[in-house]
């Protein structure tokens, strides 16, 4: 898209801003009342300049930037000087500056003040196309033919090139246009016509009622008096309107020479009015004279009148407009908060922002929606960007030239995965991001509104509240958790309130890295769980909470257990394709690719399964997740396989953490036996299993056990299903993988054992929990399944406190060191619980290893 | 052997080009499935050595035999690969035919929603090289059509400029364009325009901005694309002179001018239908259009 650029003078200095829609910010700066909603910037600006060529949304950043280099360091701003100087020579000097004087009408020397910063600011949008020109050259393959420098080019603008190029912004003066210019003052003088309006009324009335009755003349006398009382009401009444009117009026006066002398005659009519009246209070009784004198003061007023009735006539229009315009001021401006706090927390493309506000049934069209974004923005509530910039700087290529490194915002992936291509939209070329494709298309000249926080976050002082929260021990209890389970979330909960209780003391808005925290808990510890007194905390707060993961079927099987054990919190659970994808609430539930919409908008990020595809080793989506965590927040990494530089990282005391080594029924993990088979490639090619398989897949079915077998390729499921089939005593076979449509159901029937054997792939390492199940991997020393891969798997069997000894197999040709190192990883956890003491003492069927 | 400067020339640079691919990194992943290719790659590979080399290096096998290619056409008019009661219906359009690359079926909709809605434009080329061997087929037909009495001239370079006055595609709207931020059919066009250097223009413009085809009911495609085109005089005026200056031997003889339109798909025809007829009917003299378009549903 393509916007404008402007500078604006705010005490005495000069500020480049962007905007999508420059009235808004023309309105802000040079008067900053929005009717009803009040005065909404307190540091008026004095002058401004508006480039009206619009410009790509990139290149208007980089100007941006590039006057804000060239302003602080005025450098460009002597060479503009020393150019002025040149022009003024070499063209006649007094024509110059009578043009000037000509064109600005401005006083003394803020003037050639004005001219620089509007001069800098046109070099400066040439400099960024010149920029942009060249990458442009620079993507083709011309590079060589541009050898040395280029010379700067000098930009020679006369007084009207200049204001043909932008437009003057003045502060609102008392001149002849001001009432109709300000709104405000509108809106003011509107109030006071109004009210001189029913004052013009009444003592019309009131006049109206002496003319007949001087018509009426021979009941002059004690008619008169009657009249006199009334009129002396009407009078009264009047002077308490021209008290008001006059002090309408002295608001007024500032409201320029039409309307001003408009008022002083009325101001002076008021006055004559009030001293007729005194007159006729004071003669009374004297009816004649009293009449003589009121049908005079009739007279005149009633004249005074008519040109009341005139003068609101031709106002009427203006102050209809008036009335138009201060409710449309007011309707942005409650807009504009609305949207705001909507877009708090979030990052949002533009398209993406206007679903929001629209699903919100936020009135208007789209241009609607700009203004009052662009006003959230000058309201420093949402920040509007490019969604990919430049980075500052940039090194200097081969040939000296600086090239610019592009940045996704929203996925803070870098150059590699920009991708350039001619745009419709901005009208140059453009680079898009790749990588984050998926989730919308994030675009140089694409709108990224960013919603920044205010007020609400981590670092509230919350003593008060401290006070009133029960002590961490009591708020554990009603969550019925192990004793490894709670020895864990103490320790997470102290880690997530130590914000609340230092809060005041962190730096805040600072960038800071979240503070992190691993929960490092075996397969089957019951993790989510140990999360819900977390999330507690975090709500008790008010604060909102993010539960991650990378899986969507985990998303999905997540949402009902947070809904129940939160019944009275608003869940919002998102993944692609989610009917809730714009709404708010206070635990959100998302799938980590969502989090690339999300800008510091969580007290309490979880980050389950943190090991797992695609999580693990996505850039992306790591820089998500921190992106995601308001300042101070804390960040919860949950795993039972935590990646090698995270357990060395926690050994050494860099990474605070928590081991939960036993499972919720505080019985030991099943140890995985190995036995020696072929590989499957060679049993489906045989069509035969290996005997000491089969023997072992029989005695896990007669004793009721389901199956897991786990093969390395999604092409093999169907057909060990089929060999398994044709070799085993049952026939509820089933295969699935990644790419099976039918997974969920299948899974389904699986845990309702319709079916009992379930081939499938490592798509089905986590998150599922079947009841009594034994666990076959088969070509466990194959290049997909790594240690923590086997001990996912592994984790399948023994979950429920029913049948808490499930077998585990390792099927391979060799035992390679993954293998080893998942049995030596089990075991170790096994002993660690043993020597803690969670497990349950043998006698009570616990413990017989 | 005397080989002219310019042929050398030209050999050299695409040796050179041809080089510098070696040392050009290969795309790691399919651009459709985004899995690892050299893995998947060798599925393929050894049956669909007849394609370009752009597809087999940018998709993996199974994607690329996935694409269900339209080489059989059963209605000559509309390019289907089934018969074809339209055309039966209403013989006479404004266009001559169409030639579609693909079969516009799930995967196909999957892959041009990518490039389209999604504006994964990495995969522009793609689709451009797609529509290449229709390109060539759908030439060679018309010169054969057009000379039956003399051999034609099938294989000869020039042939593609001899047979074409002008390539131009299906206009969007200027807020599509804006929303999109680019036109699939101007892409398309372009790179054929390129590769067989052939004058591409915007010969049309959409009057107004419709909701987009894809919702809409064969009724209601038809009921709106009715004067939804309109010319640009100019270019069409620019074509017309390119023809009375060229020294082309078919133009000595015949004034009929052929203009190739490109769009990504056709399903009712109504939008080639509209384009066409707009065009015929703005044009002083007589013209021809031709069809391609990326798939036919």
């Amino acid at each position: 898209m393509r916007v404008q650029i402007y500078v604006i003078k705010v005490c005495g200095s000069w500020q480049a801003r962007m905007t999508i829609h420059a009235e808004v910010d023309k309105h802000f700066w040079m008067d900053g009342l929005y009717g009803g909603s009040g005065r909404l910037n307190s540091d008026v600006a004095e002058a401004g300049w508006l480039l009206q060529e619009g410009m790509p949304l990139g290149d208007a950043c980089l100007a941006v930037e590039c006057w804000e280099t060239a302003y602080s360091s005025k450098r460009l701003k002597t060479v503009i000087a020393e150019r002025n100087k040149l022009a003024v020579e070499r063209v006649d000097k007094l024509d110059h500056l009578n043009k000037f004087a000509a064109v600005f009408r401005n006083n003394g020397g803020s003037s050639v003040d004005d001219r620089e910063a509007a001069e800098l600011l046109i070099a400066c949008v040439e400099q960024v196309k010149r920029q942009v020109e060249q990458e442009k050259a620079d993507a083709g393959r011309r590079r060589w033919l541009q050898f040395g420098g280029r010379s700067k080019r000098q930009i020679k603008l006369g007084a009207e090139r200049l204001m043909s190029l932008v437009e003057r912004w003045e502060r609102v003066a008392e001149g002849s246009e001001a009432g109709r210019r300000t709104w405000m003052e509108g809106a003011e003088s509107r109030e006071a016509m109004s009210g001189m309006r029913m004052e013009g009324a009444e003592s019309g009335e009131a006049m109206s009622g002496m003319r007949m009755e001087v018509a009426e003349g021979s009941e002059a006398g004690r008619g008169m008096q009657m009249e006199g009382v009334e009129s002396r009401e009407a009078m009264s009444g009047t002077r308490m309107e021209g008290a008001e009117g006059r002090e309408a009026m002295s608001g007024m006066r500032m409201e320029g020479a039409t309307s001003r002398e408009a008022m002083r005659g009325m101001r002076m009519e008021g006055a004559e009015g009030r001293e007729a009246m005194s007159g006729m209070r004071m003669e009374g009784a004297e009816s004649g004279e009293a009449m003589r004198g009121t049908r005079m003061e009739g007279a005149t007023s009633r004249e005074a009148m008519r040109g009341m009735r005139m003068e609101g006539a031709v106002r009427d229009e203006a102050e209809r407009q008036m009335r138009v315009k201060r409710a449309e001021l007011e309707r942005i401006a409650a807009g504009a908060k609305r949207a705001a706090a909507m877009v708090q927390g979030r990052a949002l493309l533009r398209s993406e922002a206007h679903a929001l506000l629209s699903g919100a049934g936020s009135p208007g069209a789209a241009a609607d929606w700009s203004a009052m974004l662009q006003l959230a923005a000058l309201l420093g509530l949402v920040r509007l960007s490019g969604s990919i910039a430049a980075e500052n700087g940039g090194q200097s290529g081969a040939l000296g030239r600086r090239r610019r490194e592009r940045r996704c915002l929203r996925c803070g992936s870098g150059e590699a995965s920009q991708h350039r291509t001619a745009c419709a939209s901005c009208g140059r070329i453009c680079a898009y991001c790749t990588a984050c494709l998926g989730m919308g298309r994030s675009r140089e000249c694409e709108l990224l509104v960013t919603g920044q926080r205010s007020g609400l976050s981590g670092a509230e002082p919350c003593d008060a509240m401290m006070g009133k929260l029960p002590p961490i021990e009591q708020r554990l209890r009603k969550w019925q958790l192990s004793p490894a389970q709670t020895a864990a979330a103490v320790k997470a909960l102290t880690f997530v309130e130590e914000a609340y209780t230092n809060g005041p003391h962190l730096p805040r808005g600072e960038p800071s890295s979240p503070r992190e925290f691993l929960l490092w808990a075996v397969t089957g510890a019951g993790k989510t769980e140990m999360i819900f007194p977390l999330v507690e905390a975090v709500l008790l707060r008010g604060g909102k909470a993010l539960i991650a993961t990378p899986r969507r079927d985990v998303v999905i099987e997540l949402d009902p257990r947070i809904r129940k054990a939160f019944p009275s919190a608003a869940v919002v659970t998102l993944y692609g394709g989610s009917e809730q994808r714009w709404e708010s609430g206070d635990i959100t539930l998302a799938t980590t690719h969502q989090l690339l919409r999300f800008y510091q908008g969580f007290d309490l990020v979880v980050v389950d399964e943190l090991d797992a595809f695609p999580f693990a080793g996505d850039p992306l989506l790591h820089y998500a997740a921190d992106k995601s965590c308001a300042p101070g927040a804390a960040r919860l990494l949950l795993s039972a396989t935590p990646p090698s530089e995270l357990q060395r990282a926690a050994k050494r005391g860099k990474l605070p953490h928590a081991r939960v080594p036993v499972r919720y029924h505080r019985h030991p993990l099943p140890v995985p036996k190995l036995l020696q088979t072929p590989a499957v490639k060679q049993m489906l090619q045989q069509r035969k299993l290996p005997p000491k398989l089969l023997s072992a897949l029989r005695t896990s079915l007669a004793r009721g056990a389901q199956l897991f077998v786990f093969v390395q390729q999604i092409a093999q499921t169907e057909a060990m299903a089929a060999l398994l089939r044709a070799a085993l005593p049952c026939l509820a076979v089933a295969a699935t993988s990644s790419q099976d449509a039918e997974r969920a159901d299948k899974v389904l029937r699986f845990r309702a054992r319709d079916i009992r054997v379930l081939v499938t792939t490592t798509i089905l390492e986590r998150g599922v929990t079947i009841p009594k199940s034994d666990v076959y991997i088969l070509d466990a020393d194959g290049r997909l399944f790594d240690e923590a891969s086997l001990v996912q798997m592994a984790g399948r069997a023994g979950r429920s406190a029913d049948d808490p000894f499930g077998h585990v197999y390792f099927c391979s040709r060799e035992r390679n060191r993954p293998q080893q190192q998942a049995v030596s990883h089990i075991r170790t956890m096994n002993r660690i619980a043993r020597k803690q003491g969670y497990l349950l003492p043998s006698g009570k069927g616990g413990s017989h290893r | 052997m005397t080989v002219s400067p310019l042929a050398w020339l030209r050999r050299l640079h695409s040796a050179f080009a041809a080089g510098a691919q070696l040392l050009a990194p290969t795309s790691a992943a399919c651009f459709l499935c985004g899995k690892p290719q050299s893995a998947a790659r060798s599925v393929g590979s050894a049956v669909q050595t007849k394609l370009l080399r752009q597809l087999r290096e940018s998709l993996c096998g199974d994607c690329l035999s996935a694409i269900p290619w339209l080489t059989r056409i059963a209605c000559t008019r509309c390019g289907r690969g089934i018969p074809c009661e339209d055309c039966i219906r209403s013989p006479h359009g404004a266009f001559q035919f169409n030639r579609s690359a693909v079969h516009y079926n799930s995967a196909m909709r999957e892959m041009l929603a990518l490039y389209k809605y999604r504006g994964n434009e990495q995969l522009a080329p793609l689709l451009a090289a797609m529509l290449l061997p229709v390109f060539e087929a759908m030439t060679t037909e018309i010169i054969l059509r057009t000379s039956r009495s003399q051999k034609p001239n099938t294989k000869s370079e020039t042939r593609f400029t001899d047979c074409w006055d002008a390539v131009t595609y299906v206009p969007v709207s200027m807020e599509r364009e804006n929303e999109r931020g680019f036109n699939q059919a101007e892409q398309l066009a372009s790179r054929i325009a390129n590769d067989y250097n052939l004058p591409l223009m915007q010969l049309l413009i959409r009057t107004r901005h419709t909701e987009k085809q894809s919702f809409k009911s064969r009724a209601e495609r038809q009921r709106d694309t009715q004067s939804l085109f309109n010319v640009r005089a100019d270019q069409l005026q620019r074509v017309y002179t390119r023809i009375s200056n060229s020294t082309n031997e078919r133009n000595k003889g015949q004034t009929v001018s052929r203009i190739l339109l490109i769009d990504d798909i056709y399903t009712t025809g109504s939008t080639a239908e509209a384009c066409s007829q707009a065009l015929i009917d703005s044009a002083a003299w007589p013209i021809e259009m031709y069809i391609l378009t990326w798939a036919r549903s």
